[in-house]
């Protein structure tokens, strides 16, 4: 509990703090205020001192204004102000200036004529401040929404004005509001200005009036000095112009004394007839104005004598400006005035001379350096105004063609040094104004004193760059013409195309001085371009071999470059495009010009001028002459090419004329031959012909002229065939079809005769043959007809279902046990499989089947079977058919499929008894495991009891108990146990051999035949030895269980049938692997068989000595054996010598 | 001294085979029986009680009740090395290639022999 009050008593303490802060930080908040407050206003009274200081020491009132107005933004921080001063007595001293507002001629006034009202509706002296209403009666404030405003008149000096701060409606929420504050200040400032300017005019009009003081009396202490002294007239008058005094130079000049003259007027006595009235009148308006007059006149003498009189008139006022009196100055000019008069006319008229002639002038003086010109050297050199020069070499260096103007100053340098005094000359300068180069001739004149020295240079300049181009052109216009005429010539008369090219870029090379002119033709379908023919200046290196196959892929821009502009022109390669600059820059290129060749309107190659050396520019004139020469060389390569048609054309038709089976004369219309081809000799026959003319219709001697070797000739318009024997000079006899022909010239008139002879002697022959042929033709047609009949016949009545489809699966043909069972069939004639299996969706599904197979009998072109089964009805029961379809595609010669022969046979009674087969096979397997189990045990059932005898008998015989005679019967009736056992064990061998299938593996004869020794061991074998001698592997494939059976009969026998007078018996197995068969043989030095039974031995119960034990089975089954695994066996043997037995089986047993 | 079991349902081959075996041993201990299901149990018997099974056993494969390969099988229910020293032999009269394939498959089962065995065979044995 206590915690928890003191942490409430804590929150209120610390919110009594916090509350505590807050009212300090106010309390600081509002001081700061008061602080920048005071802050502001002091630096506002820093500015109006500021101000105050800058305004005393700006000594001009325009700077002064200007301060004001700049002040008035600063020190009230508003946007715009204007200050208008008001000189009431010189309205030329008024002045109006403005920050901010954008015043110009055009409203100026209308601002002064607002201000003018502003002033009248405001007090005088005061500062107000002005809101928007007050401003919407203005209209150029009406965009302001508030301003101050002070005016003042200062009516003592003669002067007003007024300061107007200003802030527009736009920018209003930006500044501050105006307020009594801003209006304390501006009143400050505009006092300020008051007294400002008050000082300023106070001052002025006292300095004004020292100076003016000052002037005036060293005025006129000069002016008394000169009047007496000057040899000029002089004249004072009061202000009406009453003479008051003249001085002595007057009366000399006049003729009239002072005391003659005094309180006249000048104009009473000294004008006369001779007096220009028009001066006079200039004269008395001047001095009505009381302004100062300056002019000639010419005046009479007391004594009648006109003279030219140059007086000024000057009014002369006091210092408060009232006009006091006149003084007059005169000076006698007649001496002077006179050929002054002649020069001004000559000068006039050479003036007038120069610029209608376009002569610019100038003058140098030696002795100042100082140049004059007239107007035409001006617009020559293009200077702009009429400023003379001080310095001639300056001048020129400036204006003379860099290339030129050493020449030009040495030329001028002597004329000036030598004695010369005339210097002609022809240069280029570039005018001041525009830069143009232009071509002037100068003729410079030097004028000199007695002893010599140069007094100054006189020159006649004329622009004479118009006829110095044309002189050059013409000149070009005359070389390119003659090149152009020499180039056709060339064209002309060179007969080889190549030298002909070659000669056109050589006469353009020379003419250009180029580096190179160069042709490409396109290569390979457009896409690629050589160089074909080159020109190279002397120092330049050929490219030609470099530049073949270029790719136009590698300079994209230029193909469209050149057929868009027509040409592509550059006198710096680095301005062209990248890629074209990638290609040029290396060949040392630095200006080129190409222009494209059409051939027959085609794009065909380009022609080309390259300059290795300079930056080339190309004048028009050259541009036009390559355009012109790419031109003649596009003609050039046209006609090249047409020309080489034309020749293959020709070559090409006369090949057909002299090869064509046709024979061919053309005569002219006097019957001469001009043409005939070998054809017509071989035909006829005729080497040589005489002709004639023949007129009209003459078939009937045709035949008898052409047998007289003539040939004919018509005057028959028109094409006339002829049919005729002809018998030739071999006597041979042809048949000749002639037709003749008028032959027509480019006029369209009738220059000659072709005739044509075409031999169709064999022709009749085929005829011939062709109707006989015919005939034959029909009777093969009715035999195909009756042979397809019998064949359709036959395939009707097959045996098998046959139906033929062609390669877009329509049926063909359809026999008629197609139709049985398959009624669908009936009309599957003409359609296909896919449209029967629309019409019968219950077959579908079996023809999509078909389809499938018949596709893929097709894929891997062979026959394919396959059984299909269906339910048909026969009669009320349903039967079960089996059919095996084939499908063969029938392919012609040439590979091409040309039918699917679909054939089925009914093999349901196949089927039916294959199943019969299977089951009864399946019988016999049973029947079989049964016999065998039954032989088994019957065979061990019988043995058994036999064994055991043989066992006892042993058993006895072991005994020694017995005497000879029973030992000799029991073992007799041993050797009937055994004898009788091992005819149990060959009947069981023979039965197994005979009832059972071969069953293949692998066997390893030699641990075979060592088991079956190693088995015999203890039986018969003591004293045998068993050799084994293997060539190669003792696996062999086999019947292990027969091929036991027989290698235990044979090496058994061998064992058995030992000599026993012999000690070496053995028993020897040898094994031989051939290419396709096992060969073994058994071989032992035994008893041997005797000649009389060896044939015998493989016989069936034959026993070939009484010592056998056996049924007589043993080589028979071993027969039987072989004989099963496809193989041979035979016997050699020699009594007393051993037997040999040898067997050959095959490897691989089917 | 040997112990033999021969295992035969005709009692002549048991006699024919133990006089052969008299032969050839001295004094051998000779167990028989003419009905396999009994040497079975004889087996098992002496299985259990841990006795040392005989040197030889001769075992015919045609018998009633149960044939020689059937008492092999219930004998290779029990471990192997328990005949490591008990040369077990099939004695048959049959022909039949099938049963001498068939013996092959007891691995225990060291031979199969012909009746009847004679006294050069037992001492190759």
């Amino acid at each position: 509990m206590n915690s928890q009050k003191d942490y409430e008593k804590l929150l209120q303490d610390y919110h009594d703090l916090q509350l505590r802060v807050t009212q300090f930080s106010n309390i600081e908040q509002q001081l700061i205020n008061t602080q920048d407050k005071l802050d502001s206003e002091l630096l506002l009274y820093k500015r109006l001192q500021k101000f105050n200081t800058q305004a005393l020491k700006e000594s001009s009132k325009q700077n002064l204004v200007r301060l004001i107005t700049e002040s008035v933004i600063d020190i009230l921080e508003i946007e715009s102000s204007l200050v208008y001063f008001k000189d009431h007595e010189d309205a030329t001293h008024s002045l109006l200036l403005e920050e901010g507002l954008s015043i110009d001629d055009f409203n100026k006034s209308n601002y002064i004529e607002d201000l003018e009202l502003l002033c009248n509706n405001k007090p005088l002296g005061k500062a107000t401040i002005l809101s928007a209403d007050v401003f919407i009666n203005y209209k150029t404030f009406k965009n302001f929404s508030s301003g101050l405003f002070f005016h003042y008149y200062e009516k003592e000096l003669g002067y007003s004005f007024c300061i107007l701060g200003l802030i527009s409606i736009e920018k209003a929420p930006i500044y501050d509001q105006l307020q009594s504050k801003h209006e304390t200040i501006f009143s400050i400032l505009s006092h300020q200005v008051q007294s400002l300017f008050a000082n300023r005019e106070k001052n002025d009009k006292i300095n004004e009036q020292i100076i003016k003081i000052s002037e005036s009396e060293v005025e006129l202490k000069k002016l008394s000095l000169i009047a007496t002294k000057t040899k000029n007239g002089v004249i004072i008058t009061d202000n009406t112009g009453r003479i008051e005094w003249v001085n002595d130079a007057f009366s000399a000049i006049s003729g009239y004394a002072l005391d003659e003259i005094i309180g006249k007027k000048p104009k009473d006595f000294l004008h006369g007839s001779k007096t220009d009235p028009a001066a006079l009148k200039l004269l008395s308006n001047a001095l009505s104005k009381k302004e100062n007059v300056e002019l000639t006149l010419i005046n009479h003498s007391k004594s009648g004598k006109t003279y030219y009189n140059q007086l000024e008139i000057t009014p002369v006022f006091d210092s408060n400006g009232n006009h006091i009196n006149f003084i007059s100055l005169q000076k006698d000019i007649t001496e002077e005035i006179l050929p002054k008069q002649q020069l001004i006319r000559i000068n006039t008229r050479f003036e007038l001379i120069t610029t209608k002639s376009q002569i610019g002038v100038w003058e140098w003086e030696a002795e100042t350096n100082k140049l004059v010109w007239n107007d035409v050297f001006l617009k020559q050199y293009g200077i702009a105004s009429n400023k003379n020069s001080n310095n001639m070499e300056g001048f020129w260096e400036k204006s003379v063609h860099p290339e030129d103007w050493n020449e030009v100053n040495t030329k001028k340098t002597e004329l000036i040094n030598s004695e010369n005094d005339n210097l002609e000359c022809e240069y280029r300068i570039i005018k001041n104004d525009t830069g143009e180069v232009r071509i002037v001739r100068d003729n410079t004149i030097a004028e000199r004193d007695e002893q010599g020295k140069l007094l100054r240079l006189i020159g006649s300049s004329i622009d004479i760059t118009e006829e110095r181009l044309n002189k050059l052109q013409l000149q070009q216009n005359l070389k390119q013409q003659e090149l152009l005429s020499e180039v056709s010539l060339g064209l002309n008369n060179l007969t080889d195309f190549d030298s002909r090219i070659n000669f056109v870029l050589n006469q353009i090379g020379k003419h250009l001085n180029v580096s190179r002119v160069y042709v490409f033709e396109n290569t390979e379908n457009y896409a690629y371009c050589s160089n074909t023919y080159e020109w190279c200046n002397n120092n330049v290196i050929p490219k030609i071999n470099e530049l073949q196959n270029i790719p136009y892929e590698i300079i994209p821009s230029f193909k469209p470059l050149l057929v868009e502009h027509g040409f592509i022109y550059s006198d710096d390669i680095s301005l062209l495009p990248d890629d074209l600059k990638a290609v040029l820059e290396p060949q040392d290129i630095k200006s080129l010009i190409i222009y494209p060749l059409y051939v027959n309107g085609f794009y065909y190659g380009y022609i080309g001028f390259d300059e290795c050396f300079t930056n080339k520019k190309w004048s028009k004139l050259e541009l036009e002459l390559l355009k012109t020469i790419s031109g003649i060389v596009s003609n050039a390569f046209e006609r090249d090419i047409s020309q080489k048609v034309l020749i293959a054309n020709e070559k090409k038709y006369r090949g057909i004329i002299e090869n064509i089976n046709i024979g061919l004369i053309e005569s002219n219309l006097e019957g001469e031959i001009v043409f005939k081809n070998q054809k017509f000799v071989e035909l006829t026959l005729i080497e040589d012909s005489t002709l004639l003319l023949i007129s009209g219709d003459m078939e009937g001697d045709l035949k008898q002229k052409l047998e007289q070797g003539i040939i004919l000739s018509y005057t028959k318009i028109g094409r006339s065939v002829y049919e005729i024997d002809f018998k030739r000079a071999d006597n041979k006899i042809v048949t000749l079809l002639i037709s003749i022909a008028p032959a027509i010239n480019q006029l369209g008139d009738i220059s000659g005769y072709i005739n044509a002879f075409l031999d169709i002697t064999s022709v009749k022959v085929l005829q011939k043959n062709l109707e006989v042929a015919l005939i034959e033709r029909d009777d093969l047609l009715q035999q195909t007809i009756s042979l397809k009949s019998f064949y359709e016949s036959i395939l009707d009545h097959s045996p098998a279902k046959i139906a033929v489809i062609d390669p877009d699966l329509i049926f063909r043909y359809v026999n008629e046990l197609m139709i049985y069972g398959q009624p669908i069939m009936a009309n599957a004639m003409g359609k296909s499989i896919m449209e029967l299996a629309a019409l019968h969706p219950a077959e579908a599904e079996r023809l999509n089947k078909l389809t499938s197979f018949i596709n893929e009998a097709i894929k891997n072109n062979k026959l394919i079977q396959f059984e299909e089964s269906r339910n048909v009805k026969e009669g009320e029961e349903d039967k079960e058919l089996v059919i095996l379809r084939s499908i063969l595609p029938y392919y012609r010669v040439d590979n091409t499929l040309e039918y699917i022969i679909i054939t089925g046979v009914d093999i349901t009674n196949l089927k039916n008894i294959e199943k019969s087969v299977l089951k009864k096979n399946e019988e016999l397997k049973k029947i079989n495991t049964e016999l065998d189990n039954f032989v088994y045990s019957v065979s061990h059932d019988l043995r058994s009891p036999l064994l055991s005898i043989k066992g006892i008998l042993e058993l006895i015989l072991k005994t020694n108990l017995l005497d000879e005679k029973i030992t000799h019967y029991l073992n007799l009736a041993k050797t009937s146990t055994i004898r009788l056992d091992g005819t149990i064990q060959e009947i069981l061998e023979y039965s197994k051999n005979a009832r059972f299938e071969l069953e293949l593996e692998f066997v390893d004869v030699k641990e075979m035949v060592q088991l079956i020794f190693d088995d015999l061991k203890f039986t018969d074998s003591i004293g045998v030895v068993l050799q084994i001698d293997i060539d190669g592997s003792p696996i062999i494939y086999s019947d292990k269980l027969r091929l036991n059976t027989l290698l235990r009969n044979l090496i058994g026998n061998g064992v058995k049938y030992k000599r026993q007078d012999i000690v070496d018996s053995f028993v020897k197995f040898t094994l031989v692997t051939k290419d396709d068969v096992f060969l073994m043989q058994i071989i032992d030095n035994g008893m041997g068989i005797s000649e009389r039974s060896i044939d015998k031995v493989f016989d069936m119960f034959y026993r070939g000595t009484k010592l056998s034990v056996g049924t007589g089975l043993g080589l028979y089954i071993c027969k039987e054996i072989v004989n099963k695994l496809k193989g041979n066996i035979s016997v050699k043997s020699k009594v007393d010598h051993g037997t040999t037995f040898e067997i050959t089986i095959p490897k691989f047993i089917q | 001294m040997k112990k033999y079991l021969l295992i035969d349902d005709d009692d002549i081959f048991n006699f024919l085979h133990m006089e052969v075996i008299k032969q050839v041993e001295d004094s051998p201990e000779i167990t028989m029986y003419n009905s396999s299901v009994e040497a079975l149990e004889y087996l098992k018997d002496l299985i259990h009680k841990k006795i040392q099974l005989p040197d030889y056993i001769f075992v015919d494969i045609r018998m009633p009740e149960l044939s020689g390969f059937e008492l092999l099988d219930e004998l290779m229910k029990f471990p192997e090395e328990l005949f490591k020293n008990s040369s077990i032999y099939f004695v048959t009269s049959s022909l039949d290639q099938r049963d001498k394939v068939k013996s092959l498959d007891y691995p225990i089962v060291k031979g199969f022999k012909e009746k009847t065995i004679t006294t050069e065979l037992l001492k190759d044995m």
